[in-house]
């Protein structure tokens, strides 16, 4: 075997494939993926501070997006999302100890705390539609934030949909150590999501204009 | 085994921190947060630049510690932290170039009235 390849004795319990890299196709997929969402956001970021003084465009009668932001509530969607990261690093710890309950019991934790930032988002997007009058294509400013925002939202659903569907996906086989890089896997697209959202908090919510 | 062999070791990842480190990590995080509101609420009180470097910087930091180890990369191969870098840093430039070409200052938020299409009113 002397072109053989061989892996130390307990990369299989952690379901790691034997690659010249070391890392398996499938994380590597998966960092490459977040490496070219980056540049998703990067765009959608970069148009919002584009447009983020025009709020008072189609004379919607506001001087400044604080006059519309809450931030206190934001803040808290924030803070939930902050702790759905550690739930769900505590789901994988979990998983990778073969503690296959609490492994679900932080998973489903993680989709639930996603479950609450969307709900708060969707009361965010109501109140400006409805008290503030900001409709997706009222002015650059509405039509900038709604996409930036919303494409989040819509990766804090798939990380949802991912997460619960480990859970009852594995109702059957289980969730122990074999499960370790799935969990991995949909931690790393969690985490992402965190981590943009750490941008948006900042740059959009609370640099302040001028 | 010979020398030949190639040796994939996907166990260099595991000094992994322990669930009370990871908590002590999310609480600095949260802490972090808290500094930033508290910024954002005293904005009046500081200089405008201050308050605009010290928010970005905090970002930077939350940023690398959830990356470097709610993502594990501070554990992992170098090879993912710099996939993932190479990813930033090319959004990143790309965007400062476009931004650039429309003459947007971050700095002083000029961008209304400066011929955008849709801006200005």
């Amino acid at each position: 075997m002397a072109s053989a390849t061989v892996a130390v004795e307990h990369d299989e319990d952690h379901g790691h494939a034997e690659t010249n890299t070391g890392i398996s196709n499938n994380k590597l997929a998966m960092w490459l993926f977040l490496s070219s969402d980056c540049l998703l956001f990067g765009a959608l970021i970069s148009s919002f501070l584009l447009y983020r003084t025009n709020i008072g465009d189609n004379n919607t009668g506001y001087d400044s997006p604080f006059d519309v932001f809450d931030i206190p509530f934001t803040s808290l969607s924030s803070f939930v999302l902050l702790m759905s990261s550690l739930t769900m690093v505590l789901s994988l710890s979990a998983v990778n100890r073969d503690d296959e309950r609490a492994g679900r019991i932080w998973m489903m934790t993680t989709a639930f705390l996603g479950m609450v930032f969307i709900g708060g988002q969707v009361f965010e997007f109501t109140e400006f539609y409805q008290v503030y009058g900001l409709g997706y294509s009222t002015n650059t400013w509405t039509s900038a934030f709604y996409t930036l925002t919303g494409f989040h939202g819509v990766h804090v659903s798939v990380g949802i949909l991912m997460l619960l569907g480990t859970v009852f996906g594995t109702r059957k086989s289980g969730l122990g150590k074999g499960k370790s890089e799935t969990v991995e896997l949909v931690g790393l697209y969690w985490h992402f999501v965190d981590i943009v959202w750490v941008i948006i908090f900042t740059v959009i919510y609370l640099i302040p204009i001028g | 085994m010979t020398a030949t062999e190639t040796h994939v070791d996907v166990h260099d990842e595991h000094d992994h921190p322990s669930d009370s480190q990871y908590v002590i990590i999310a609480l600095i995080l949260a802490a972090l947060t808290a500094i930033e509101i508290l910024m954002f609420v005293f904005e009046e009180d500081l200089p405008r630049s201050g308050v605009k470097l010290g928010l970005i910087f905090l970002m930077v930091v939350k940023f690398w510690i959830v990356g470097a180890y709610f993502m594990h990369l501070k554990f992992d191969k170098p090879i993912l932290w710099q996939l993932f870098v190479a990813g930033l840093l090319l959004a990143v430039a790309v965007y400062f170039i476009m931004m650039s070409a429309f003459e947007f200052s971050f700095w002083n938020d000029g961008f209304e009235d400066q011929g955008l299409p849709g801006g200005g009113s």
